[in-house]
């Protein structure tokens, strides 16, 4: 950098340092407002990555029975019929429901062990059940404690804890509770013949729309649930709901133009002044549009670092406290689950983005303003 | 060669509308290098207004400009900046002094947009600080100053480009008699070791304590000559 860019830099810098107080009203507000839609985008980005990691366990597609509109229990023999459809390689029979707490007010995924995996984690016996890490932490409760569940029909049922789920995501795990398979019927009130939905794995993907196409004509009445669909509708929904929310913020967004308008576009008396006299001792107008593109600079990228920082810490260190109701959950009292850490580099750029170019060009003409202050005016000031 | 040559030099402010001003009218000027000159003259006549085109601060409606040989009334700003940054000292009336910064920061303002390093900068600044004699509050806040070292620190904030021309304006006009003789001692100080001097006062003290070579009087935007004070 030439010496007299670093010079200009130096003299900005000590600029905002004399004006502090000013400039840290300035920039405590600019990063709140940068905080704000910061933790929309990583909170929806973190919801969205969420599901889609979930997606990845989930069946390639889910055959449930509706009867008026609702969830029905089907019977297992109905399994074989789906199996018998060509491009199916196998069909899993799911028992899951929910299962409301009334100690914590959420409700909690309470699911049978699955068919087809040897992993002993997903298998409790009898009398056993594994947790995952939201219930076991809003409970206080370890492995082998024992733990009573409310039965359908009123009455408790004691089980114990053999486990607690290592989540590979939380939105997979952190609210589930899994049972064997007869006791699980028992929770939910299912008979003995009966399941939730049908989960088939379909080895091409190719063929999920025309297997999907051929049961719902063969069975109608019946919904079927692609992966896909629900990526696009998980995309959708948190996408659209982080639009709201945005939306919602950009009356405060306005408020803060005013603000930045006011504070960027009125140079006070004692800057003009400054600006003359700088002026007078030889400072050019591009010296001193420089001088001004340093302290807008210097304030734009501090408070959204600020800003971003803050958003960090609130998504994914406060689990997203003041955005965790408007954008996820808005029908079921889930429990409350981490979002893992991992942001997009390329959010945390558009965020940056978003947040500085508008603040530099808020400035450019009180800039400009400056920069072409009369320097004759600084030897008529008496 | 004339340091200073203004030819039938015309500046008016709002022109063509309602409130126009003609604040100088046919200005003739010719001053040879390394000369002190007085230009005096009532509030409102002019003098500030021709201070302000000798010091290429503002350019003149009509008319032409010299300075150092250099036609400085037909150039643009950009080239009027660097112009005066490196030939022109300006003093102006009230010091105008950057509040919050240093005496040594007020000084060095004149240098921050060359391209000399900072040592070089630190080092002229001590320079003209010992020149000036306010060596001994370099790291004072300017608004601690009593009025005779802020007026150095004016007048070394002129200097510390090293300007062949000193352009000040009113320089003793708050201060107090003792103090007067102490800033004019060192406009002498200045004319000797080569500078053209030229100050519009109206303190009849200058003349005391300058070796005064030409003096002149504004009134009403004109200029006329003085053979004495």
């Amino acid at each position: 950098m030439s010496a007299k860019y670093g010079h200009i830099l130096d003299y900005a810098l000590r600029g905002l340092y004399r004006r502090r107080a000013r400039n840290l009203s300035l920039i405590l507000i600019y990063a709140a407002v940068t905080g704000f839609f910061a933790s929309v985008i990583l909170f929806s980005d973190a919801l969205r990555r969420e599901a889609r990691e979930t997606l990845q366990f989930a069946p390639a597609l889910t055959v449930q029975k509706l009867a008026g509109g609702r969830l029905v229990p089907q019977t297992t023999g109905f399994g074989d019929s789906l199996s018998a459809i060509r491009g199916v390689r196998a069909v899993q029979p799911r028992i899951w429901g929910y299962y409301y707490d009334s100690p914590t007010g959420s409700v909690f995924t309470l699911m049978a062990a699955p068919g087809g995996t040897s992993d002993p984690a997903f298998h409790p016996d009898s009398g056993q059940i594994v947790c995952g890490r939201g219930f076991m932490e809003s409970h206080f409760l370890r492995t082998g404690d024992p733990l009573s569940l409310v039965l359908p029909q009123g009455g408790l049922r004691t089980f114990v804890i053999s486990g607690q789920f290592e989540p590979v995501t939380n939105l997979l795990s952190y609210d589930l509770l899994l049972l064997h398979p007869a006791e699980a019927r028992v929770m939910l009130g299912l008979a003995e013949y009966e399941v939730t939905d049908f989960a088939l794995d379909i080895p091409n993907p190719a063929e999920t729309d025309a297997i999907g196409l051929k049961i719902s004509r063969r069975f109608p009445g019946y919904r079927l649930i692609s992966r896909d669909q629900v990526l696009l509708t998980y995309e959708a929904l948190f996408s659209r709901r982080g639009g709201l929310v945005i939306f919602g913020g950009l009356l405060s967004l306005l408020a803060f133009i005013v603000l930045a308008w006011d504070r960027a576009s009125g140079l006070s008396r004692e800057e003009r002044r400054e600006l003359g006299i700088l002026k007078g001792v030889g400072w050019g107008s591009g010296d001193v549009l420089l001088l001004k593109f340093f302290e807008a600079l210097t304030i734009a990228v501090l408070s959204s670092l600020l800003g971003l920082l803050a958003a960090l810490i609130h998504v994914f260190y406060l689990g997203g406290t003041l955005l965790k109701s408007l954008l996820s959950g808005w029908s079921v009292l889930y429990p409350d689950y981490p979002l893992n850490y991992n942001p997009d580099s390329g959010s945390l750029l558009l965020i940056l983005t978003i947040s500085v170019l508008p603040y530099l060009v808020a400035t450019l003409i009180p800039a400009w303003q400056g920069a072409v202050t009369d320097p004759a005016e600084i030897m008529q000031a008496g | 060669m004339s340091c200073i040559r203004l030819e039938s030099v015309h500046k008016v402010f709002q022109k063509d509308q309602p409130n126009e001003l003609h604040v100088l009218r046919d200005i003739n000027l010719e001053l040879p290098p390394n000369q002190v000159t007085v230009i005096r003259g009532p509030s409102g006549s002019g003098k500030t207004t021709l201070l302000a085109v000798l010091g290429c601060l503002t350019k003149p409606n009509s008319g032409s400009y010299y300075c150092l040989g250099e036609p400085v009334s037909r150039w643009p700003e950009a080239f009027l900046t660097v112009f005066r940054r490196r030939h022109i000292g300006l003093i102006f009336q009230n010091f105008n002094l950057i509040p919050g910064l240093s005496v040594a920061q007020n000084l060095a303002a004149p240098l921050l947009v060359t391209e000399m390093k900072h040592s070089a900068v630190q080092q002229r600044v001590t320079e003209t600080a010992g020149l000036v004699q306010i060596s001994h509050r370099l790291q004072a806040p300017v608004e601690t100053l009593s009025g005779g070292e802020m007026q150095r620190v004016a007048i070394g904030r002129a200097l510390v480009n090293q300007p062949q021309i000193i352009i000040a304006d009113e320089p003793t006009a708050h201060l107090d008699s003792a103090l007067a003789a102490e800033i004019l001692q060192l406009f002498a100080l200045l004319h000797r070791n080569g500078n053209s001097i030229i100050i519009a006062t109206h303190d009849p003290a200058v003349t005391t304590h300058l070796p005064v070579d030409r003096v002149f009087t504004m009134k009403d935007g004109q200029l006329s000559r003085h053979d004495s004070y």
